[in-house]
Order: structure tokens, then C-alpha cells, then sequence
């Protein structure tokens, strides 16, 4: 891999100001070098920047690597089906009190055919049950791993086991579930705070 | 030791080998954390990356801000291994005992305005972060941080809740050694 970001140089600050959220970010329309070249992806994928990209474009590497880690994050290649890994990440954004992310996740949820558990995570996290034990067992694992990360015991890891998963799967509900910790926080700690 | 498999550096091959490189040229192995999503080594490549970059974005918060904000974030996870890892780097950035031991008790009263502004927000967030609210933000610019140190520090507090999950979540819980080199773990 040739690792070309320049992870030194953020932006100029004549070119950022405050569209949405709590402090200056760039605009699609303004964005240069890496920050359009990483607009350019997501517009590719989405056909627009969203919000939650724009507002860490004062360092247009983070902007970069941060979606890069989602595209990973979206791509690991586990036995976990589509949508217990949408269920996943919306579980993590409801936890978190995160109302920007959970917004784009009930969406998801329900484009992949389960709008009715979408609802029922959004209305009660802590219960809401998918009907399927093995993708139930994740949501065990996801409550204790967002709310009481220093709780997590090995006997957790063996109950994601006893379902079926095997390590590919665990790495990647737990890597799922951290780095929505991780974006989560992004969009409600820099005013990303209304329902997106 | 971890409670999935992990690839050993002696075992990795193409882009794995490849980015455990990157940690070796300056600690002579990959760290135990690399290793822990080794399984697929695209994980292991952006997560190095996204460190390196989220170390060096060049704001002006300083050396002493940014590692207290992410030691606040560990020891709230309650996280052993990385709350080590940062201890040491603090110790070394001139935090003694008694200030050290206060702040891991989450008692922000001995600190400078400024680090006790950071630690305040790196505990909400981690916390709490639906409750964070632009009041809080305005107490970060009260004591002279700008935009860039803003989400410089979001940033670093957001991320090492990602990191704090990944070794909870794995079972990477030892501490390391007290002369473990804190500052070379960022990738070459």
C-alpha cells in the first residue's frame, strides 16, 4: 500500500466556515486536494457529502481515513448476514444517544427488509430482539461492549460461540460496534445533534 | 493473550506483513492491539493509518491535552491496557504522582484551566456523549481552544473510545511494562 496522505497539513482556515454543528468545516464546493479528492468518494457512493464527513474537514487526513476505516468496516467479509450488521451499528447509534447516526441506520435497516426491528431498537435498546437467536446473541455482546466496556468478560466471547460465530465474526461485531462508539461521538461531540 | 486467534508477525504475509511493518520499524514488532484484527489485515491497515494520523494532525493543543484527553477516555472505558499505555506517556509529559493518581480518580481540581477543560470533555463524551451540548464546547473556547484543537480533541476522545472497545472487547486487558515506549507505537 502506498500511503500518500499527508497526515500533517490541515487546512487553510480562510476556506472553512460554519455550516452545520459547533464549529468551521469546508463545504463541498470549497473542498481541495485530499479533502475534494475524499468528497469525491462518497458523493461516487451516495451522491452527496454527508454532514458527518464534513465535520472533521479541518483535517481533510482524518476526513480520509476515516472513511477509508467505514469502507473497511462496511466490507469485512464475516458469516454475520447484512442485516444483523446494519442491526448492529444501529444498536451502537441508540446506545450512544446518538439521534444524527440512528436517523441513517433505521433507514438501512429497513431498505434491507426489517423496518419492524429498526422500530423496535429505536423504541427500546436495551430488549428489542431480531426473532433470530444466533443475531440476538450479537445484540448481548453490543449492549455490554457500548454501555460497559470494562465488563466484557471472556465468558461474553464464548456466548458469541455458542451461537455460531466464529472469530471473523466476533472481530467484526466488536469492530463494528467500536467504531460506531467512535462516530457516534464525532457527530454528537461537535454538534451533530439533530436527527439527520 | 486475546480471546480470538490472531496472526503472529512471524506468520503474516502480503498487506498484513506489510503493515505490521510499519509498527516494527520503530518498536520491532506490532503491538499486541495491531495484532488483535489481524484476522483481516485491511482492518489492521486502517486502523494504522487513522492512528498515525489522528497523532500528528499538528493543532495546538498540546502534547499534554491530547494524551490526559485520552487517558481520561481510557480510564472512564476503564480500559488497563491502554490506560497504561497513556499513564506512562503522561508521566514523561511531567504529570507526578499525586496529579497522575487524581486524575485517575477523575479529579480534574489539580489541573491547569486548560487540561481541566479537556479532561471535562473527554469524560462527558465518553460518558455521555447525547448529552454533550455547545455549552460545552464554549467552555473549551473559554480557555483558548480554537476549532482545529476542538476537533483535534473530539477526535482523539471519539477514537480511543473505538481503541478501548477493540481490547475490552477482544480481551487485551494486561498492562504493559512501565518501560514500554508509550510514544513509538505511531506507525513509521
Amino acid at each position: 500500500m502506498t500511503r500518500t496522505t499527508d497526515v500533517t497539513s490541515p487546512l487553510p482556515a480562510d476556506r472553512a466556515v460554519v455550516h452545520e454543528g459547533w464549529i468551521a468545516s469546508v463545504a463541498p464546493e470549497d473542498a481541495t486536494g485530499l479533502l475534494a479528492e475524499a468528497y469525491g468518494r462518497q458523493t461516487e457512493k451516495l451522491g452527496r457529502v454527508t454532514e458527518l464527513t464534513q465535520i472533521g474537514s479541518l483535517y481533510p487526513a482524518l476526513v480520509d481515513l476515516r472513511l477509508r476505516l467505514y469502507a473497511v468496516v462496511d466490507d469485512t467479509p464475516s458469516d454475520i448476514p447484512d442485516w444483523g450488521r446494519r442491526a448492529v451499528a444501529l444498536l451502537t447509534s441508540v446506545l450512544n444517544g446518538c439521534r444524527f447516526c440512528t436517523v441513517g441506520h433505521v433507514e438501512r435497516l429497513g431498505e434491507a427488509g426489517r423496518a419492524e426491528l429498526a422500530q423496535a431498537i429505536k423504541t427500546d435498546p436495551l430488549t428489542a430482539a431480531s426473532g433470530d437467536d444466533t443475531v440476538d446473541a450479537l445484540f448481548a455482546y453490543v449492549r455490554l461492549l457500548v454501555r460497559r466496556p470494562g465488563d466484557v468478560a471472556e465468558s461474553d466471547i464464548e456466548a458469541l460461540r455458542a451461537a455460531g460465530w466464529d472469530d471473523l465474526a466476533i472481530l467484526d461485531v466488536n469492530n463494528i460496534t467500536a467504531y460506531y462508539s467512535y462516530i457516534n461521538r464525532v457527530a454528537s461531540g461537535l454538534g451533530l445533534t439533530r436527527e439527520a | 493473550m486475546a480471546w480470538i486467534s490472531t496472526i503472529s508477525p512471524d506468520e503474516a504475509t502480503g498487506r498484513l506483513a506489510e503493515a505490521y511493518e510499519w509498527q516494527s520499524q520503530r518498536l520491532g514488532s506490532p503491538t499486541e492491539f495491531t495484532q488483535l484484527g489481524s484476522l483481516e489485515p485491511e482492518i489492521v491497515h486502517a486502523r494504522l493509518t487513522l492512528y498515525k494520523a489522528s497523532e500528528v494532525t499538528g493543532s495546538a493543543l498540546t502534547a499534554r491535552q491530547k494524551n490526559l484527553a485520552g487517558h481520561v477516555t481510557s480510564v472512564v472505558n476503564r480500559t488497563p491496557h491502554c490506560a497504561s499505555r497513556s499513564r506512562i506517556k503522561l508521566r514523561e509529559l511531567g504529570f507526578g504522582a499525586p496529579l497522575l493518581e487524581a486524575v485517575d480518580a477523575l479529579d480534574f481540581s489539580g489541573l491547569a484551566p486548560e487540561e481541566a477543560a479537556v479532561a471535562t470533555y473527554a469524560e462527558k463524551l465518553t460518558r455521555d456523549p447525547g448529552a454533550v451540548s455547545l455549552e460545552d464546547i464554549e467552555a473549551l473556547r473559554a480557555v483558548g481552544l480554537g476549532d482545529r484543537e476542538i476537533v483535534d480533541l473530539n477526535n482523539q476522545v471519539a477514537h480511543l473510545n473505538y481503541t478501548n472497545r477493540v481490547a475490552n472487547g477482544l480481551g487485551l486487558l494486561d498492562e504493559v511494562s512501565e518501560d514500554f515506549p508509550a510514544f513509538d507505537t505511531v506507525p513509521a
